[in-house]
């Protein structure tokens, strides 16, 4: 009798095993009709507060895929390649404009619409550098008397990428190449990423980077001895006044994404001067480009305020894969 | 140097110097093995390493040698010290990767018949003894851990592209992300997958020689755990203790404890819990349903593989088959390539249904790490006495008894071993899901992922630990698992 029930109750977990399996299994493959899919390479902590806003303003459902700095954040712009054939986001918001170009080049989205951006800027480490004789200029950076001192991002993914590709746009290709080698030549120091080159200017490992607004703002917060500087505004000795690198944020609809209706409604809604706001007094501090009145927080510049390099985000795009290439025989670590 | 030569050069000297590092933990365990109290403590200690993320390692040790760090303190007047390049990535993988090797080690070492190691002692003196039989005995293990431990320092790319150091991984990530260019990636993993077939050619070679250790479990076993005299025993628990926990502070319980700081200071570990409790749920899901389903799928494999009639000739075959190749190639290969692939399987619209659900992590979890859960099994079956299986066999027990009866309880240790090895894998995944996870399907790695682009902050350090508790989650589920096992088993 013992044993009948011990193969019952053997039975019975195993069939509410079985059950619960394949309710797990197929829990994520419901789709709703009234939802979004965002595939966002904007951080998590900034960009989920905005898309829960949304969902409660529209009361449709946003299922997002955030970026992860594991793949130097272009794992979603090749996650988004590499579905092209049967694309399963319906929206891509980025963090940076040329790889949204270079996807809209290749059909795999609508043409990016750019808002709210980032600068890139020169930090360094308030103990090893003083105010008066921190660098104005990228082209400091080539300075002897920096050798060994400075940092940046390795230049094939990120804004970094995007930056050198611009480079490349406004000097030309021969006056772009004699510059990263005089970086190279000054051994800069290249590091996988932009946080982890300004983390290392926080630490001290090095005393002047090159890195993106956000980086800075989140390490000052929490009260690192760095200083930032919008470089090249005026004239210096070592080049003219090419003005910083402003790199908005795109979003588009993706090409043969599922729900049209609701993409559209999430495109509107992030391309706005309110969620501009929203970015300008989140940690990430973002610069706002779709009006003059959006305010910003104390320290943050408008970019009416600043001299922007003039770079024409889909030339930055065709040129990207030639500056890597040149780039990453330039910087063979 | 080319960065084949670096990616080569790293993985073969942390290699050797984890192993070096882990047998002598190893034996170190054992030595400590009589206080089982102290045992169990320096046991769970030297997992830490494989649990701790080798980012909080790699952030603990820049930490330490930045401008006024405690070690840039001791050694250079506070100044920042350089510490880039190939020895330091050498030293940090070492750190982290003697783990697992010292705990298989350690689990041979107990399973050696103290009686057979007593025998040679006194024909052969305690240091021949050791050369000729337990060294011989214990080379399987080692070499399966060494196997291991090549392929993650080989395919490691986080811990040389922090140092500075560019290795075939570093051009591997070039080609993919940069360019998007499959093809060339996979072709640049090309040596790696070599090197990793002829790693598995000389495992299989040092697993056949070596048959078979001991049928029956002893009460205490091992071969330093025999009679010695109480001071000798108590010098070489002391120097045994004193090894261990310079180790397990060097590469786990500082950068562990530091990131415990950082969370007291902030005070924000609850909130982090609370946000982040759907990841924390998927990355304990994944990892127990991809493990389990992994031993299940390599228990079954192996013994439909060896369901020969008594007599029948045992050939052992010279190569891999085209299964350990097959299922080896998963793991070896860059973990982006893993997702290519799986996107271009799985998502077309007919498996729509698949490639948008659960399904996708677990299949990808389980292609990926199987390798795993099959190398636990053949190191455990080659520790079988195969006449215990011929004697079943004879008496005319069914297939099924003889699994359930002799083969599993058998292997029980070593399929725990590998259960939760493959358990750890999983948890500790983000290349293999980063490019197929549903919304909604992060796990916690992923999160650490995202937030690490602001640096090494006090969520990083609370997420850590949450690893840290759903590592040893298992554990704590235990008792549960036996108090149902001892309810359904027969009387």
């Amino acid at each position: 009798m013992a044993r009948t029930f011990r193969f019952t109750t053997t039975r019975t977990i195993a069939t509410a095993l079985f059950a619960a399996l394949s309710v797990m299994l197929s829990a994520c493959s419901q789709r709703e009709s009234n939802e979004v899919v965002i595939y966002c390479s904007v951080d998590q902590m900034h960009s989920s507060p905005i898309l829960a806003e949304f969902e409660r303003e529209t009361g449709i459902r946003v299922k997002a895929v955030y970026d992860s700095e594991a793949v130097k954040t272009v794992g979603l712009v090749n996650r988004l390649r590499a579905e092209s054939r049967n694309p399963q986001a319906d929206v891509f918001w980025n963090n940076e404009a040329a790889r949204s170009f270079q996807l809209h080049t290749e059909g795999v989205i609508d043409r990016p619409r750019p808002f709210a951006a980032r600068a890139r800027v020169l930090v360094y480490n308030t103990n090893l550098v003083q105010p008066g004789e921190a660098p104005r200029s990228i082209f400091d950076l080539a300075d002897p008397k920096w050798r060994g001192k400075t940092g940046m991002a390795y230049p094939l993914f990120g804004t970094t990428a995007t930056h050198a590709a611009a480079l490349f746009v406004v000097f030309g290709d021969d006056r772009a190449r004699a510059f990263f080698q005089l970086l190279k030549d000054n051994d800069v120091r290249i590091y996988e990423g932009n946080s982890t080159a300004c983390e290392q200017v926080t630490q001290g490992h090095c005393a002047i980077g090159m890195t993106d607004t956000d980086d800075f703002w989140e390490r000052r917060a929490r009260g690192s001895p760095i200083e930032m500087v919008y470089p090249d505004q005026a004239d210096t000795d070592r080049g003219s006044a090419i003005g910083c690198l402003v790199i908005p944020n795109t979003v588009s609809a993706v090409t043969g994404g599922r729900n049209t209706n609701e993409a559209r409604r999430l495109v509107e809604y992030l391309h706005s001067r309110r969620v501009e706001e929203k970015l300008a007094f989140g940690p990430s501090r973002q610069i706002p480009l779709l009006g003059a009145d959006v305010p910003v927080p104390n320290g943050v510049k408008r970019s009416s305020e600043l001299r922007v390099m003039e770079v024409d985000y889909a030339k930055v795009a065709e040129t990207l894969p030639q500056s890597a290439e040149f780039l990453s025989r330039l910087f063979q670590r | 140097m080319t960065p084949l030569t670096n990616s080569f050069l790293i993985a073969v000297c942390s290699t050797a110097i984890a192993c070096l590092l882990g047998v002598l933990a190893g034996f170190a365990l054992l030595a400590v093995s009589p206080s089982r109290r102290l045992a169990v403590s320096f046991l769970a200690l030297s997992a830490l390493p494989l649990l701790v993320p080798s980012y909080v390692i790699v952030s603990f040790w820049m930490e330490a040698l930045g401008t006024n760090g405690w070690l840039a303190r001791l050694v250079a007047d506070g100044n920042a010290v350089s510490f880039a390049g190939l020895w330091p990535t050498i030293l940090v993988l070492s750190l982290i990767y003697w783990s697992p090797v010292a705990l298989i080690s350690y689990f041979t070492l107990t399973k050696i018949d103290r009686a057979m190691i007593e025998a040679a002692e006194l024909t052969l003196g305690k240091l021949r003894a050791n050369a000729r039989v337990v060294a011989p005995l214990l080379l399987p293990s080692v070499a399966a851990s060494a196997a291991l431990v090549f392929v993650l320092t080989f395919s490691n790319f986080s811990v040389p592209a922090i140092f500075q150091v560019r290795t075939i991984q570093n051009d591997i990530y070039v080609q993919f992300n940069a360019s998007f260019n499959v093809g060339r990636a996979f072709l640049l993993a090309f040596p790696q997958l070599i090197a990793a077939m002829i790693g598995v050619v000389w495992l299989g070679g040092v697993l056949k020689r070596r048959s078979w250790i001991v049928t029956v479990v002893r009460p205490s076993g091992g071969p330093n755990a025999g009679p010695v005299s109480g001071g000798v025993a108590s010098a070489r628990r002391r120097w045994a203790v004193a090894f261990l926990a310079g180790l397990v502070l060097l590469s786990a319980v500082a950068p562990m404890l530091r990131a415990v700081e950082s969370v007291l200071q902030a005070k924000t570990f609850w909130q982090t819990l609370i946000v982040s409790a759907t990841q924390i749920w998927n990355s304990f899901l994944f990892s127990l349903l991809a493990a389990t389903l992994v031993l299940a799928i390599a228990v079954g494999c192996a013994c439909t593989r060896t369901r020969k009639p008594v007599g029948a000739q045992r050939r052992l075959p010279r190569s891999p088959s085209g299964i350990d190749s097959m299922v080896l190639i998963p793991f070896v290969l860059p973990e982006v390539l893993i997702g290519v692939a799986l996107i271009a399987l799985f998502n077309r619209p007919s498996l729509q249904f698949l490639y948008t659900s659960l399904t996708i992590v677990l299949v990808a979890l389980t292609v990926r790490y199987f390798i795993v859960g099959k190398l636990a099994v053949s190191v455990g079956r080659s520790h079988l006495d195969p006449s215990l299986l011929e004697a079943a066999e004879l008496a005319g027990l069914p297939f099924a008894q003889k699994l359930v009866r002799i083969q599993l309880p058998l292997l029980s240790r070593w399929l725990l071993a590998g259960w939760w090895l493959t358990y750890l894998f999983c948890l500790a995944d983000v290349g293999s899901l980063v490019l197929i996870y549903p919304p909604g399907c992060d796990t916690v790695p992923i999160r650490i992922f995202n937030l690490l682009h602001y640096g090494y902050d006090t969520q990083v350090s609370a997420l850590c630990l949450v690893m840290l508790a759903l590592a040893a989650a298992p554990f704590m589920l235990w008792p549960l698992i036996r108090f149902f096992y001892d309810r359904m088993s027969p009387a």
